[in-house]
């Protein structure tokens, strides 16, 4: 199948686009929600709440390549076979592209892995997502913007899980930029119109030395998910 | 005869199948969704529409990270 616009091998369906073309489609997509959002002010200082995967790899480089100078910052939660692995690519990749990189992990910070508060609480993406919150907060303070890798996948279940929860605070949360509160650094969401599918390949065709992994926690989040409704 | 190699990411496993035809077919058969996999061919990202021979070394990639 060929690409839309010229004669080259399509690598993407939905739009139908050459990696020459998707890219350009790409990048394009993720500066018009920059721009129409007003997510970043030239003179902001903006940090990167990294994990490693692919969507907070994407943005790191994009905003490097779009504002010029970004920070990166990182939590380790400790999950044994998972995050020590994609933390390793984030390590190379801010070495790489001469990105400044800060690690907090979960065992400083309260003293316990993740995998070892698990194992007396049932919900995992419950106490990560708090404890790391927490975190990228407190040590994103100083900072104008904080960027996180959120896409419109991402934003589509949390809209969904808020609207089936009658959680309207959360629901009005589910923005590409979150409004200025006192002592919280404003979010930013420059992937909020990028499918999980369009992030992934977008990393791929740029040779992003990542690892394509799911994090060992999610089926049991479905899990509880399932056991509630 | 020769048998296609595909390696999936998500489990890290190689497995073998003789498979020739469209890749979204291949998806079928492994009861995978194309709209959460990304199918690499001889290190070319492809479409599934793709045709995939024994020959292919082909790679499976799931891009649900959850993390």
């Amino acid at each position: 199948m060929n690409c839309l616009k010229c004669d080259e091998n399509a690598v993407f369906l939905e739009p139908t686009l050459c990696k020459e073309h998707f890219i350009s489609y790409f990048e394009k997509k993720v500066k018009k929600t920059i721009k129409d959002f007003k997510l970043v002010k030239k003179t902001d200082r903006i940090i990167v709440a990294c994990s490693g995967g692919k969507d907070s790899t994407t943005i790191l480089y994009l905003l490097k390549k779009i504002h010029g100078t970004v920070e990166a910052l990182a939590i380790d939660e400790g999950i044994k076979g998972y995050r020590n692995k994609t933390l390793v690519d984030l390590k190379r990749f801010c070495e790489e592209n001469k990105i400044k990189l800060t690690i907090y992990s979960f065992k400083e910070s309260f003293g316990k892995t993740l995998d070892l508060m698990l194992k007396k609480e049932k919900n995992p993406c419950t106490i990560c997502g708090t404890f790391r919150r927490y975190l990228l907060n407190k040590h994103a303070r100083g900072y104008d913007k904080i960027a996180t890798g959120h896409n419109l996948d991402d934003e589509s279940q949390a809209i969904i899980m808020n609207l089936t929860k009658a959680n309207t605070e959360l629901l009005l949360r589910s923005v590409p930029i979150t409004e200025k509160k006192k002592g919280f650094v404003q979010r930013i969401k420059p992937l909020y119109f990028c499918s999980e599918k369009e992030v992934a390949a977008y990393a791929l065709l740029k040779k992003f030395s990542i690892h394509f992994t799911e994090c060992p926690y999610v089926n049991k989040r479905i899990e509880m998910m399932c056991e509630k409704n | 005869m020769i048998i296609m190699e595909i390696f999936i990411e998500k489990t890290n496993k190689r497995i073998k199948k003789n498979f020739s035809g469209i890749a979204k077919d291949l998806l079928k058969i492994l009861k995978m969704n194309s709209e959460s996999v990304l199918i690499v061919r001889n290190d070319e990202l492809i479409t599934e529409e793709e045709q995939l021979k024994n020959t292919d070394d082909v790679k499976i990639l799931s891009v649900i990270s959850g993390g």
